[in-house]
């Protein structure tokens, strides 16, 4: 990947100081070199990060539906838990239809709880899982990916086979023996449990991107400066990772929905806060919703809950992948890039789970 | 043989995936045939259509002696049954059943009660003991003597002997069954008579429910007796030997024997020699495989299988299932309670245990958890809801309901303004002004709990106590929880099970002294492992001057040999009072066992609420009297 | 490059151990032991407490559990001497279980992965071609509504629909009863096709949006790509340039996604072969788990890291080979 025109602010400036005798000239990294106030940063910094993305975003329909559809979701999780009526058992009669009366507008279970008000008061733990999990399997890889990649050696072989390690275990199994081993109760603690060896192979493809990364020109000036290596991931490399590791957080955390619901569904994780998953299990088991066509409501609105929630993620990933990769954006416009580099490539094979 | 297949064999989308399918392999599959395998195709052609039904099988094109559609033949059975099969679900892998009782794993539950014949029938509408494979018995202090049917057989033709079940029972004593804490000794007499000898005297009714009542004639000597041999040498080798045993070729004692098993199904097929096999006009019994509830609701909407037994369908599966199904309850003398922790500051105080009782709805927790699988215990006291009417039927009012389908908030209140409670915020306090939790733990994945607790939980709630639930694993909860007594208040079975807790003493000896759950409840007067000391209660008297007290402990004991009507009645009364009183355990659901049988369809049933129904397993028992006949 | 592969075999075998060994360990913190799975079983059957009870504690009392370091000892020990102990749950050797359940979760899954990869490259592809026109737009919005269902929502809807509703497919098990190659190979496979639809439906219809988006991405990219620019100025057929260099060069990358999906997909097999009630390995981990049986969940873990590493390996090994792009060993410096 090329470093594109949003680097401009981050990149490190060639100084030259007259320092005495010992040293005459000497490359440093130094910010206040730079002849821009704090407000000027601020602002650039905004227009690179939040305003040019934004704009690039809204013309984007799937960036535009996806997010709204997740502005909702947050919505629902923070003002609609908060308007809604929380669960309780007979707060409504048992057993209504959906759409025959707005005290339950979606029906209501056998033991006389509101489906809508059930499929609200989940949205804030699914939300906390999300982020937690997202932050957490995205933190490590990059973390992983960068030092391994950049580093390389034998540094490099040992995370490589650690992370090799970890990605050999087998996932779902391995999280479904922690949760019950651990019955964690806390969203954000089953949010870094769903995630638990996830990272390994965002991590593999992360490193791999840094390995073309770190051949490039500026990356390779700032070695010679003798930059520190964390400032020089944390400068040069993380950044133009950005849009690689936004797009997986998407992903991830639609990896984290999708697992936390089957786990509930299974009854392998507590019944401690109230889930979608959870509401399938009840209607699979104690309505028997797959034999008595009458319940079949108990198993369809959680399930688009889901399926709304799963279609914001995906929708903002692959929006968020044009917004991002410059290469799609200037073929659009209608200038032609050279030839596709394997990193671009791998990005896009990376979105299997 | 009201039977639809439609899996079994080709479905429908076969024919679809056949036309492209037929084309390629067809002239293969005839070469095949006629080539070299002709004779081995022949015989599974009949297997398979044997096993296949009449439904669904196709024919293909060119080489149409693969598969026919013609029927199996045991559709036309005629009256006298002759072919004829009743057709039952069981819910473990039919080739992986073995039936040692002692071995834990792959254990038949289900077809055992069709191979073996019970000890006897037990009412448990009537509470009447109808002799069976022991066909008398007799009670002489500290004796009892059990008289085996003079006319059965096993199947291989053998003899059944008081050898045999003496070896059985034998056994029994040294695998801790029920009736081991009190029997010295079990031995075979004569040919048809097995006497027990007690350590001391005890009355009638004990040994008839531990011994008879669930007991079914499953231990030939000839097969077991060489582990009952071992055991007595090398006590660990031998039962280690005995708990591996695969007994996965069992000897039919009962009018059925096992035909073939194979992933799917179990084929049983009747025994001619059996005293019974008169009653039973089919010839065939199958217990199909399925794995999950809504595999055998399927089943049974399309009126797939005759009967299907113990199965927990909510009201709304049930009204899916075809007219002529009959559902048959039966009381489990089990059942959702709450079993609070005494030494708890708050729950060890009566007066908390009774405002929770008075404000749990109990009608209204059963509806939400399935009204036609659950009942309302109508008094809280340690004897099962169908036994109540009987035994404390004349002193019904001084006991207490506790509002069995209202909360009885006010009465609460009152309760707890008497103790020193007071509400402050919406919660309430106590005297200290520490808040009263309800935190329940209850094990996990139990949903029909789970949504009791759920509702209990709303309940105390919105009382003003400051209610919860935590779920943890069932092995957590019987390997440290209940033991340490690390809970305030937990969920658990407030009854002893059938067939015992039916009868009173089980059941009160269940919730004041030792229950079976392994519970460190901390109630005074219970056993020291369970965290008591045998002590005394002291409860308002039952005609309302003053006090009395009481030493559960020693009552039961006095109940257990007593033998007039008059002594046990009184002592009944008396220690029901004081569960009802002092609330050792909170009853609110007992559980009815519900089977289903087609009783209008091919078959033909007693009419709902013949006292016959009361005894359990109806679709194995009843066919033996000849009450369930294939009609056709 | 000899001694690369040396190292990386090398590397395969000691992550098996070590997965092997962490998950010995982490299995044996499970709450409660298969007995008291079983006795919560018995007791919610209906089963007499008392005689639950008795049985139970009698067991227990002639089996005591041994420290876990010499569990560990006797397994590894039995492990090479390719034994995996016996299920306890099932009464059978776990190697026989395996055996058994093994092929039919292979068959399901490579089937499903297979289909998902060739119907995605296809699809992608075409997409790629018709970049912005309203079949793209089309497929672009079903691939991505098709991935926000998860393939076990859409497995049970799948059951409610073709088993339930229309009654057209089986709702669950991998077989029917009596059915097996001894009663006619053709009706065996038949039957054993008609059990296998939903769950590789449902795996198909979830899994190809997400990769048929990619094969477009990879598609267009390459389409842009100067040296198919210069294919076509050279005269070259629309169809010499299409499979030589489009179709090659996109698919490429997707290579070791299908190798490391399988692996992915096999610990899926869990959620999937729960909800349809298929008997192959997924459900048997999910038997062990649910009862407690150590041995048959280490096998079934065994299994699948051996498969999960294998699968890695063999991508890692192979793509040198495919792609000459790609230099296969450690020739990166240390910075």
């Amino acid at each position: 990947m090329k470093p594109t025109e949003t680097d401009g602010g981050e990149r490190p400036s060639i100084v030259a100081t007259a320092t005495g005798e010992e040293e005459t000239f000497s490359f440093e990294y130094d910010d206040d070199a730079v002849e821009l106030t704090h407000r000027e940063r601020a602002r650039e910094l905004f227009d690179e990060l939040i305003y040019k993305p934004a704009i690039v975003a809204s013309k984007d329909r799937r960036t535009v539906i996806g997010g709204l559809l997740f502005f909702g979701y947050l919505l629902m999780g923070t003002v609609g838990v908060l308007v809604y009526p929380a669960p309780t058992s007979n707060q409504v009669d048992r057993s209504i239809a959906p759409f025959t009366t707005v005290d339950a507008p979606l029906g209501s279970t056998a033991v006389g709880e509101d489906v809508l008000s059930m499929i609200i008061h989940a949205t804030p733990e699914m939300l906390q899982m999300i982020f937690a999990g997202g932050i957490f399997a995205t933190g490590i890889a990059t973390l992983i990916g960068t030092v391994a990649g950049y580093k390389g050696g034998r540094i490099d072989r040992a995370i490589t086979s650690f992370s090799d390690a970890a990605m050999s275990i087998p996932g779902l199994p391995l999280i479904m023996v922690l949760a019950v081993v651990f019955r964690p109760s806390n969203p954000l603690v089953i949010g870094v449990l769903l995630t638990i060896n996830y990272w390994a192979g965002l991590g593999r493809s992360i490193r791999s991107q840094v390995l073309t990364l770190r051949e490039e020109p500026y990356v390779e000036a700032s070695r010679t400066m003798g930059v520190n290596t964390f400032r020089i991931l944390r400068k040069d490399i993380i950044p133009n990772l950005m849009p690689f590791i936004l797009v997986n957080f998407a992903n991830a955390a639609r990896y984290v929905v999708f697992t936390s619901v089957g786990l509930y569904y299974l009854g392998i994780l507590p019944k401690s806060v109230e889930n979608w998953g959870l509401q399938l299990d009840e209607a699979y088991k104690n309505a028997g919703a797959l034999v008595a066509d009458g319940n079949l409501y108990l198993l369809v609105f959680p399930m688009i809950a889901i399926m709304g929630i799963a279609l914001s993620l995906i929708l903002l990933a692959q929006g968020l992948d044009r917004v991002f990769n410059p290469r799609v954006r200037t073929r659009l416009a209608g200038k032609s890039e050279s030839n596709a580099d394997d990193a671009e490539e791998q990005r896009s094979t990376e979105l299997i789970h | 043989m009201n039977i639809r297949i439609c899996y079994v064999g080709i479905s429908r989308i076969d024919v679809i995936t056949t036309t492209f399918i037929v084309q390629c392999v067809s002239w293969l599959t005839c070469n095949m045939v006629e080539n070299d395998e002709s004779r081995h195709m022949q015989l599974n052609r009949r297997r398979f259509i044997e096993l296949s039904g009449a439904a669904g099988a196709i024919s293909l094109a060119g080489c149409a002696d693969l598969v026919s559609n013609e029927g199996d033949g045991t559709d036309g059975g005629g009256g006298d049954g002759s072919g004829a099969r009743h057709v039952s679900m069981t819910n473990k892998i039919p080739a992986e059943l073995q039936w040692n009782n002692s071995n834990p794993s792959t254990r038949a539950e289900i077809s055992r009660r069709a191979i073996f014949d019970r000890f006897v029938a037990y009412n448990i509408k009537t509470g009447e003991f109808e002799g069976y494979a022991i066909s008398d018995w007799s009670h002489g202090g500290n004796t009892f003597e059990l008289t085996v049917r003079e006319d059965l057989t096993w199947e291989n033709g053998d003899d059944v002997t008081a050898e045999d079940v003496a070896t059985q029972l034998n056994l029994g004593l040294k695998t801790g069954a029920s009736y081991a804490g009190y029997t010295e000794s079990i031995e075979a007499t004569d040919d048809t008579t097995v006497t027990f000898t007690f350590n001391s005297e005890l009355g009638e009714q004990i040994p008839k429910y531990d011994i008879l009542a669930a007991r079914y004639l499953h231990q030939k000597a000839s097969e077991f007796g060489k582990f009952l041999d071992q055991i007595e040498e090398d006590e660990e080798a031998g039962l280690q030997a005995l708990t591996e045993f695969a007994y996965s070729e069992p000897i039919a004692s009962g009018p059925w024997t096992i035909e073939s098993k194979d992933q799917q199904q179990l084929l049983l097929k009747k025994r001619d020699d059996h005293p019974d096999a008169g009653n039973i006009n089919f010839d065939e019994y199958v217990f199909k495989y399925y794995e999950d509830n809504n595999s055998v609701y399927q089943a049974l909407k399309n009126d797939e299988i005759d009967s299907a037994f113990n199965l927990y369908a909510p009201p709304d599966v049930v009204e899916s299932f075809p007219e002529n199904f009959m559902q048959v309850q039966t009381p489990g003398a089990w059942g959702y309670g709450l079993v609070p922790n005494h030494d708890h500051q708050h729950m060890g105080d009566r007066a908390v245990r009774q405002a929770i009782q008075y404000v749990i709805n109990r009608k209204q927790v059963v509806n939400n958890v399935s009204a036609a699988s659950k009942s309302v215990p109508p008094y809280p006291v340690g004897i099962p809801s169908s036994k109540q009417e009987q035994w404390i039927g004349d002193h019904t009012d001084a006991f207490d309901d506790y509002g069995a389908d209202t909360a009885a908030t006010e009465k609460a209140t009152e309760v707890l303004e008497n103790a020193g409670y007071a509400q402050q915020d919406g919660n309430w306090v106590d005297s200290d002004g520490n808040v009263v939790e309800v935190p329940i733990v209850e094990p996990s994945g139990w949903n029909d709990w789970n949504d009791a607790t759920k509702t209990i939980v709303d309940q105390l709630s919105s009382f003003g106590f400051a209610a919860s639930s935590e779920s943890r694993d069932y092995g957590t909860l019987t390997d440290t929880v209940w033991p340490n007594s690390d809970f305030a208040i937990t969920t658990g079975g407030w009854l002893d099970g059938v067939p015992q807790g039916v009868y009173p003493y089980f059941s009160l000896h269940h919730q004041l002294v030792k229950n079976s759950r392994g519970f460190s409840y901390n109630y005074p007067a219970a056993d020291t492992t369970r965290g008591g000391d045998r002590g005394d209660v002291t409860v308002p008297a039952m005609d309302g001057s003053g006090e009395q007290t009481i030493n559960p402990s020693d009552r039961l004991d006095e109940l257990a040999v007593a033998s007039d009507e008059a002594t046990i009645n009184e002592i009944t009364v008396e220690l029901a009072w004081v569960t009802n009183q002092d609330l050792p355990m909170l009853p609110v659901m007992e559980k009815m066992g519900q089977s289903f049988i087609d009783a209008e369809g091919e078959w033909s049933m007693p009419d709902e609420g013949t006292d016959s129904l009361g005894i359990r397993y109806p679709n194995t028992w009843l066919p033996r009297t000849g009450d369930l006949e294939y009609k056709g | 490059m000899i001694n690369y592969y040396f190292q990386r075999s090398a590397r395969a075998v000691l992550t098996i151990w070590v997965v092997i060994t962490a998950t010995f360990g982490m299995i044996r913190l499970l709450p409660g032991g298969p007995l008291a799975q079983l006795e919560a079983k018995l007791l919610r059957q209906g089963v007499p407490a008392g005689q639950v009870d008795a049985m139970l504690q009698t067991y227990q009392n002639v089996h005591p559990d041994k420290p876990i370091e010499v569990q560990y000892i006797d397994y590894v020990v039995a492990l090479i001497q390719g034994d995996l102990g016996t299920s306890i749950s099932r009464n059978k050797p776990v190697m026989t279980i395996i055996a058994d359940a093994l092929p039919w979760t292979i068959f399901v899954m490579v089937t499903a992965t297979f289909l998902i990869f060739a119907i995605a490259i296809v699809w992608g592809a075409l997409m790629a071609y018709r970049e912005g026109g309203a079949f793209d737009l089309l497929s672009s919005g079903a691939s991505i509504v098709l991935s926000s269902v998860p393939f076990y929502v859409l497995g049970i809807a799948l059951i409610i629909v073709f088993g339930y509703q229309l009654e057209l497919l089986p709702t669950g098990y991998r077989s029917t009863s009596g059915i097996d190659p001894e009663s006619g190979l053709l009706v065996f496979i038949l039957d054993a096709l008609d059990h296998a639809y939903l769950p590789i439906l449902s795996m198909v219809l979830a899994g190809v949006g997400l990769q048929a988006l990619a094969m477009r991405g990879n598609a267009i990219q390459v389409l842009g790509a100067d040296y198919v620019r210069v294919a076509r100025l050279r005269g070259l057929s629309d169809r010499r340039v299409a499979v030589r260099y489009v179709a090659r060069n996109a698919i490429l990358p997707m290579y070791t996604g299908f190798l490391t999906l399988i692996g992915f997909n096999l610990g899926g097999s869990v959620i999937l072969e729960e909800v349809f009630n298929y008997n192959g390995i997924g459900y048997y981990m999910f038997l062990g788990l649910d009862n407690r049986d150590y041995p048959l969940m280490m096998g079934i873990f065994l299994i699948i890291t051996t498969a999960l590493v294998i699968s890695v390996y063999i991508a890692d090994l192979t793509y040198g080979l495919i792609d000459p792009r790609i230099t296969t060993g450690e020739s990166n410096e240390t910075y």
